[in-house]
């Protein structure tokens, strides 16, 4: 090995090595970070709008609310799609059923409230904690983005293999039949062989 | 005769680092010390977090005496038995 293919060796593994930390530590750290902050938010201003007296803090759709965003705070490290397929899978080979109560308890709870405001700004809080989890499910997940890039990187070459072909397809097409009159080359065969 | 190996791996350990282009070098060395930075804030912002915490906690404990927690640490980082 010479020196300058060990020089390039070394460049290539501290890159190698910077890369692994930024996408295995330091981004799902960070996203974690931004997700649970986000969630914080919108948990303080569920609590600002109970302390403002439009929702008492006992009623079941605070406290349910409530208590989804805590659970999303303190799970989000395992709201990744691989975590979410392990799951079902586990569950279709136990046949286990995926039941939940929470829904129809909210909805219960929802239905208790007499005020349709504080009902519709309850629901709006729900629908932003659900948007958040969405996404962090979306973006959170190694596996999703492995996929979604070998998708887009064969959808292109798809595209680009594919619009080459087209391409010298119809190139081929003017440069060997354009020019030259088909009815011209028989004439002159049949002259040739006549 | 005792310093013949050591200087022929320093003379190639020199001859390796005079092949490292600069750019490169300069790029890792911002990289290094962006990320010393970013964790630096990071632990700085932990820090923050562990001194709030507990007021704001405090304070809505006042409001509503039945406050569920998320269960995180007081640095807002996930607790051990969650993992």
């Amino acid at each position: 090995m010479t020196e300058q293919q060990l020089a390039n060796m070394l460049q290539l593994s501290a890159v190698a090595i910077a890369w692994t930390l930024i996408i295995c530590k330091a981004l799902p750290a960070y996203l974690l970070d931004g997700f649970r902050q986000k969630m914080f938010a919108v948990r303080d201003e569920l609590f600002d709008f109970a302390a403002d007296g439009n929702v008492a803090f006992d009623h079941p759709a605070y406290t349910l609310l409530r208590r989804q965003m805590n659970g999303f705070i303190r799970y989000g490290h395992q709201l990744t799609v691989f975590r979410g397929l392990m799951t079902a899978v586990i569950h279709k080979i136990y046949g286990r059923r995926m039941e939940s109560t929470w829904w129809d308890e909210w909805q219960q709870a929802l239905e208790s409230l007499n005020n349709p405001a504080t009902r519709e700004a309850l629901e709006g809080f729900h629908r932003r904690a659900m948007m958040l989890a969405m996404k962090r499910l979306l973006y959170g997940s190694p596996l999703l983005w492995t996929m979604t890039l070998i998708f887009l990187v064969q959808s292109i070459y798809q595209g680009v293999t594919s619009g080459l072909m087209q391409a010298l397809k119809a190139a081929s097409r003017k440069v060997f039949t354009g020019p030259i009159n088909d009815r011209l080359i028989e004439e002159a065969a049949q002259g040739e062989f006549a | 005769m005792a310093f013949a190996g050591r200087t022929s791996i320093a003379n190639l350990a020199l001859a390796v680092a005079a092949k490292v282009q600069a750019t490169i070098m300069l790029s890792l060395a911002a990289t290094g010390t962006t990320t010393f930075l970013w964790l630096n804030e990071a632990r700085r912002h932990k820090n923050t977090r562990q001194r709030l915490t507990q007021r704001t906690e405090e304070l809505e404990k006042r409001l509503d005496l039945n406050r569920e927690s998320s269960q995180l640490t007081r640095r807002g980082t996930t607790r051990e038995e969650d993992q």
